[in-house]
């Protein structure tokens, strides 16, 4: 399984990629990395950062893998893609390239992952899958404490850098 | 047409939504720099005249059924909780829900949210709704007469072009 | 009718307390003013903003409704997995203060809507407030005041 690293703050996480059950969406993650930005804390699925993807690192990508019915464990990275569409009114907290389009990787680093409003929308799901699209791709290995409090600190103190890598394997 | 984004410096349009027999109307405002599509082919189908119901899952909101064959994609999705004078649209196809309610399995309508404490939903939960409008002057008086249908029945609603 | 005046960073608003409709909780209200604590922006519930409370008395239901909307000034025992990273040893609930600034919020607890007691209506500001948040969440949270505002909106 190839692997992740992100770093945020000083702080580090690896994760796993799911090579072996979502091919297509690990292959075109690795091949945009790395990417980097400002990750914004989550207001509707708890405990999750948010980098969202621009320019020519836009990945929008179809749905690939088991049926997600909005069920997210801690550690979970998740490819998330939203057509315009399915937007609402202006999203002031986000870069103003992302008010309509959003592309984005999901970083759940702990309980609740996916709990509030986000585990309540049975509206957004199913039907329109074409339109939305929300892909389990790696898991965190033992999501490091330190890499959890800074996440955390992302919802009270703003925006963090968040640098997603390959960890290549040494030699 | 519908692709062509409208200036952004031409004020919205609006609409009237009156209750013709009771003299009872409201004017709002079409969200067409959110929703554009949807605006767009709603204006084009004005002015209707529609046989209004108040609806039974979602609380204060009353609906009107729309031709079914007029069928839009999502836009400007709302799936948590409306204000007072949202207006939108929604569809559903067959055998969607359980059972038929209103009488029909596929819908096409429009819904107007009059009052707090309310969300679109049916008999599987929350619904995904097309937020197009919202209602600018007169809701309280318009509120009033959505609510009077709980006790009084149907009533025609007409939606005009306020120009 | 009281008014109460809620200021987060530079934002200014003004609410009407539901003294009528929530006598209670109302009451207990005014007694606390003024609040002045660390805001913290909704991890769960959308459009949210609020402070945790230190009261030992139990707030009782009043005017509850699962329906939260815009402008809307609420109170209630939020789960305490929202407020901390993890599980207190003692303690599940935080009693809370806050208020929706936007569309697509509702107050959600472990297992579903929770319902709130409504308290207040913010009659003036709320676009301010809805500025204010987003900025925040992208650049850091400051203190939020809750006080009672005298006839001429100063406080």
């Amino acid at each position: 399984m190839r692997k992740l690293l992100f770093e945020l703050g000083g702080t580090r996480a690896v994760a796993e990629m799911h090579d072996d059950v979502v091919p297509k969406t690990c292959d075109a993650v690795w091949n945009v990395l790395p990417v980097e930005g400002m990750a914004i804390h989550a207001n509707w699925s708890s405990r999750e950062i948010m980098l969202h993807l621009h320019g020519e690192n836009i990945l929008r990508l179809p749905p690939e893998g088991p049926v997600r019915r909005g069920t997210t464990a801690p550690g979970d990275i998740v490819y998330f893609w939203r057509s315009p569409q399915m937007s609402r009114g202006k999203q002031l907290a986000y870069s103003s390239q992302f008010q309509r389009e959003l592309s984005e990787l999901a970083v759940f680093y702990g309980d609740p992952a996916g709990g509030g409003l986000a585990a309540d929308d049975p509206a957004r799901s199913g039907r329109d899958s074409n339109l939305q699209v929300a892909t389990l791709f790696a898991t965190i290995i033992d999501i490091p404490k330190e890499f959890a409090q800074k996440c955390e600190e992302v919802r009270h103190n703003g925006l963090q850098r968040l640098v997603v890598r390959r960890l290549e394997r040494s030699a | 047409m519908s692709d062509q984004r409208r200036d952004p410096h031409v004020l919205s349009r609006k609409i009237r939504i009156s209750f013709p027999d009771d003299g009872i109307s409201a004017v709002a405002d079409l969200l067409e720099e959110d929703c554009p599509n949807t605006c767009e082919a709603i204006w084009h189908r004005l002015p209707l005249r529609v046989k209004a119901i108040h609806d039974i899952w979602s609380g204060h909101q009353v609906l009107a059924h729309l031709d079914n064959k007029f069928v839009l994609p999502p836009e400007n999705v709302l799936t948590y909780l409306p204000i007072p004078g949202d207006i939108f649209y929604y569809y559903r196809p067959h055998n969607y829900f359980r059972g038929s309610p209103y009488g029909r399995s596929e819908s096409a309508e429009i819904g107007i949210v009059y009052d707090r404490d309310t969300r679109p939903q049916g008999p599987r939960g929350p619904e995904a709704v097309s937020l197009f409008a919202n209602i600018s002057s007169s809701l309280e008086g318009f509120a009033r007469a959505c609510e009077d249908m709980i006790y009084r029945g149907q009533k025609d609603l007409l939606i005009e072009k306020l120009e | 009718m009281t008014r109460v005046k809620i200021t987060l960073g530079s934002a200014e608003a003004f609410a009407q307390l539901e003294e009528k409709d929530a006598p209670k909780a109302t009451k207990w209200l005014k007694e606390m003013l003024p609040i002045e604590r660390q805001a913290m922006h909704s991890m769960e519930n959308g459009r949210e903003v609020y402070v945790v409370l230190d009261a030992s008395d139990r707030i009782e239901e009043e005017n509850q409704t699962i329906y939260q909307t815009v402008g809307d000034l609420i109170v209630y025992y939020k789960p305490a997995i929202f407020v901390k990273p993890e599980w207190p040893r003692h303690i599940r609930d935080f009693l809370v203060i806050g208020f929706i600034y936007e569309r697509d919020s509702a107050i959600r607890g472990m297992s579903g809507p929770l319902a709130t007691n409504l308290v207040g209506k913010i009659t003036e500001g709320i676009d301010a407030l809805a500025r204010e948040a987003p900025r925040m969440r992208r650049e850091g949270f400051g203190k939020m005041r809750v006080s009672l505002a005298l006839m001429n909106g100063s406080a």
